[in-house]
């Protein structure tokens, strides 16, 4: 595993976060939104765990861990909020929820 | 040199299926994309010694928060839209599209300078789940992980008070 | 302690309006009369001490301002000048406030009087810095000063449109002249340079170092200067074309006439020029400028005076007639004689109004003379004070009135020509300007003697009978009365041959003109004496014409009249020069004001401009209001990415 630089794990990281964060930006339906956060979580984690591996320490480990909780609850709580949004509005198309305009 | 091969080819399926989630046009495609970009990065995990940290992504993200959404997904029934760009010169998507690249831009240029191959060796219990847990409960991370399972406990009852019919 | 002469007035000021309305006539006036008369013991106390050291004495109380060239301190310089005058102002200021708390005994008068007292204390307040500054600044907030109380008791019966109309003029046609004064005081720092201050002694040296600052003797910048300072003059001290203001301000009580329109406000354009005679001796033109406008309106005000029938619009003019004497007398360069004629008009003109305010008070505010007459018989007290005044105004010998005037006459008429080259200095001024002297005071010696035959002579005329002036009137005319018959001692002429006590006033002042290069050496001296007799006989002529007209048959005086209309009625009504002033100057003024600068310019102009600036607000909110509050979370998302670009391009590419 010597010969692979330590571009490759940190580039797909980045690569990672950038397409969740044109996923955020771009799609319309609030649970592909979501999905796409997921996903920079995830580009994170690995950028912490490689980096973990170059310095030897699990501190890094550690922390995608605790990423991967609150990751977890989020879900938890965003999904409610979506079936809320639903049973109001009966869309998740967030063009379609503009209350804050003006 | 197998290993190396191996590790681009997850990586490869990583990027492929992650690219996937956010091009789909139906919700169900774009998870089950999710899933296999778990999988892959599992893998890495794996093969970067994170063995705790490999499993824990299969059993909590797959295996937890992936079933989460699927469950949603179907529940509330939700048919596709259209995908990535619609319509394709909307100024909104355009912008996001650049904003991402201008992150990544940065991010890259950053990664210039650094030089380093990944670590030749690492000890034999690195990663392992005992060391994990000795230097959780042994460490100054004791706090946050509590802290973490009270945040989780909130989370449930939050969730559960939002979805209900009735209060 | 010079600072405390001016502070106790002040100090009676802030007792009077601590008290207000709780304090009585006698007890407000009592206390304004208290603090005045122990300003006039200091006063006296400083003269004093004046004559026996032979110098001035200075205080500097406070510095005011320290700001680049300008330096300016709360200071008071009293030579003999001005420990004179402010003996004079405290001395015949106390009178008069003891006068007043006799005068204003009306009811509608109870409630204010505190406010009456505060005001005067006030101006004599105003009037102390006036004369006691040190310096141009000073000199100039006292300037104002007295200004402003002019007009607060001239409209102090405010309730009346007419009165309170009257203090407005008086204070606008101030203003004029105090614009004029400080384009003077401006010019004249600026033409000084580096060399410039506002401290008249430090000011004298300053010009006799270097003439050449302000061009030189008879230059353009000092004739400038010296001609915008005289125009403050006009305004305060009522010369032409700022007199217009006199007669209306005899709308206020009468003690406030006697007071600031007769013995003190009035004179500060006189001593003003006293102040700086080392300036306006260095331009002929300027000097012979007052000298001619002093002279005008000495005519113009004794022809006006004439045909008056109030009483108080009679000394009036008469007033505005005799300060142009002093101006005669300081624009030919008799400084001296000028502020001789002040000190005994002061005298004599604050006693006539104090007596027409006896008069007037008796009669229940009747101020018609017509409906005068007989009064030596009711009022034999205030007569003879009377007496004493008219004696001294229109100069008959002995009384301090003949004094002054026939010394400014006389040097009038010796004045070389180039000293007031107004016209060149071949021109004939002084003969010419000496002739209007001796025809006013003939015209002087006509209408008071008519004033005084028409009120005190054959029968009462009115409905009330009168009677005599309180003790608290009447002593402060008997003091008045004492001082116009012997205040001529203080500065004998020489041609008494008693060298012992001549020229008192003269000696004690020649320090203070030494800066002055003044001659009157123009005509032979031995005209003095024939000069002075023709001029007593015209005046006695004119007091036997007089006598005719109005005591022994007064019906020729309405034939006279009917013979010249025109002249009777224009006389009568002033030679309409304030209808003048309306049609030319304040009708177009206030056309332009309402229309043109309120109608167009400020509602317009300036408003349109504010409210526009506004309304452009108001438009752009709104307009990309539209773009940035979308209500669509990706848009806000897609801002903090955005952000965040910038941040990560910032931090590693290092943008």
């Amino acid at each position: 595993m010597d010969q692979i630089d330590l571009h490759i794990p940190l580039g797909l990281s980045a690569a990672l976060f950038v397409i969740g964060m044109a996923g955020v930006l771009t799609r319309k339906n609030a649970l592909i939104v979501l999905m796409s956060i997921e996903l920079m979580l995830n580009g994170v984690n690995l950028a912490f765990v490689a980096l973990a591996r170059q310095s030897q320490s699990v501190d890094g480990h550690i922390f995608a861990i605790f990423v991967m909780a609150v990751a977890a609850a989020e879900a938890a709580v965003g999904l409610a909020l979506i079936i809320l949004l639903f049973r109001n509005k009966v869309t998740v198309e967030l063009d379609d929820l503009n209350l804050l305009k003006g | 040199m197998f290993l190396s091969v191996l590790f681009y080819l997850f990586a490869l399926g990583t990027l492929v299926s992650a690219l996937s989630v956010v091009t789909r046009k139906s919700p169900i495609a774009a998870a089950v994309s999710l899933v296999c970009c778990f999988f892959f990065l599992s893998a890495l995990y794996a093969m970067l010694d994170a063995h705790f940290v490999a499993v824990t992504q299969v059993l909590v993200y797959a295996g937890a928060i992936m079933v989460l959404f699927i469950f949603v997904i179907m529940l509330l029934n939700l048919r596709g839209e259209g995908g990535l760009v619609r319509p394709t010169w909307a100024p909104r998507a355009l912008a996001g599209l650049a904003a991402a690249g201008l992150v990544g831009t940065g991010i890259v240029t950053a990664l210039t300078a650094v030089t380093a191959k990944l670590a030749a060796e690492t000890s034999p219990e690195f990663g392992t789940i005992e060391q994990v847990g000795k230097t959780i409960f042994g460490g100054p991370y004791l706090l946050p992980f509590e802290v973490a399972s009270v945040l989780l406990t909130v989370a449930m009852v939050g969730a559960v008070v939002l979805a209900k019919r009735e209060l | 302690m010079l600072w405390l002469i001016p502070a106790l007035p002040l100090l009676g000021v802030v007792l009077l309006g601590l008290g207000n309305r709780r304090l009585s006539r006698v007890v407000a006036g009592s206390l304004a009369s208290g603090m005045v008369g122990l300003s006039a013991l200091l006063s006296f106390a400083t003269l004093a001490k004046v004559i026996a050291t032979h110098q001035a004495v200075s205080q500097t109380a406070y510095k005011w301002m320290d700001v680049g060239p300008l330096d300016v301190n709360i200071g008071f310089h009293v030579d003999p000048l001005a420990a004179v005058m402010i003996c004079v102002v405290t001395g015949v200021g106390f009178l008069i406030h003891v006068y007043a708390i006799g005068y204003m005994d009306e009811d509608k008068d109870a409630e204010s009087c505190w406010r009456f007292f505060a005001y005067l204390n006030l101006f004599i307040f105003a009037m102390l810095l006036l004369v006691m500054a040190d310096n141009f600044l000073l000199m100039f907030v006292g300037w104002e000063g007295v200004g402003l109380c002019s007009y607060l008791l001239i409209g102090f019966w405010f309730e009346n449109e007419a009165f309170a109309a009257a203090g407005k003029k008086a204070f606008v046609t101030n203003r004029v002249g105090d614009f004029s004064f400080v384009l003077g005081l401006v010019w004249l720092f600026w033409a000084l340079g580096d060399q410039a201050t506002i401290d008249f002694v430090q000011l004298q040296g300053v010009l006799q170092a270097n003439p050449a600052l302000v061009g030189g003797v008879g230059g353009f910048a000092v004739t400038g200067i010296c001609l915008l300072l005289f125009g403050g003059a006009t305004g305060k001290s009522a010369q032409i074309p700022l007199f217009i203001w006199l007669p209306d301000a005899m709308a206020g009580p009468t003690p406030v006439s006697a007071l600031i329109h007769a013995a003190t406000m009035v004179t500060s354009g006189i001593y003003m020029i006293c102040r700086l005679n080392f300036l306006f001796a260095m331009s002929p033109v300027a000097m012979g400028a007052i000298a001619l406008t002093g002279a005008l309106t000495a005519l113009l005000a004794a022809t006006i005076a004439i045909t008056q029938n109030d009483i108080k619009k009679v000394l009036a003019y008469s007033t505005v007639s005799q300060l142009g004497y002093m101006f005669m007398g300081v624009g030919i360069g008799a400084y001296t004689a000028g502020f001789f004629h002040v000190l005994t008009h002061a005298f004599f003109k604050a006693l006539l109004f104090l007596g027409a305010g006896a008069i007037i008070h008796a009669l229940h505010h009747e101020q018609d003379m017509r409906k005068m007459g007989g009064l030596r018989r009711h009022m034999r007290g205030t007569y003879w004070c009377f007496v004493a005044a008219f004696l001294a105004i229109i100069g008959v010998p002995g009384f301090s009135g003949f004094f002054s005037k026939d010394e400014i006459l006389w040097l009038t008429f010796a004045t070389p020509p180039e000293q007031i080259a107004l016209f060149g200095p071949g021109f004939p001024l002084p003969t010419i300007l000496w002739g209007i002297g001796v025809v006013t005071a003939a015209l002087t010696a006509f209408y008071m003697s008519r004033m005084m035959f028409m009120t005190f002579a054959g029968e009462f005329r009115g409905h009330h009978a009168p009677h005599e002036a309180p003790k608290l009137m009447l002593l402060p005319l008997v003091a008045l009365a004492v001082l116009s018959v012997v205040g001529g001692l203080i500065n004998l002429p020489h041609w008494l041959h008693m060298p012992a006590i001549e020229g008192g006033l003269h000696h004690f002042m020649a320090p203070v003109f030494a800066g002055a290069a003044v001659r009157f050496d123009g005509v032979d001296p031995s005209l003095e004496i024939p000069l002075m007799v023709g001029t007593l006989v015209l005046i006695g002529a004119s007091v036997a014409l007089a006598y005719q007209l109005y005591v022994k048959s007064p019906a020729k005086a309405a034939a006279f009249a009917e013979r010249f209309p025109r002249l009777h009625h224009g006389s009568q009504n002033k030679w309409y020069v304030d209808e003048l002033y309306e049609a030319a100057i304040i009708g177009p003024i206030l056309k332009l004001s309402t229309q043109v600068l309120h109608k167009v310019v400020d509602v317009r102009i300036i408003d349109g401009l504010v409210n526009g600036v506004a309304q452009l607000t108001l438009g752009m909110g709104r307009y990309y209001s539209r773009f940035i509050h979308v209500g669509q979370i990706q848009a806000y998302a897609l801002a903090i990415a955005v952000g965040t670009a910038v941040m990560v391009l910032v931090y590693t590419v290092g943008v």
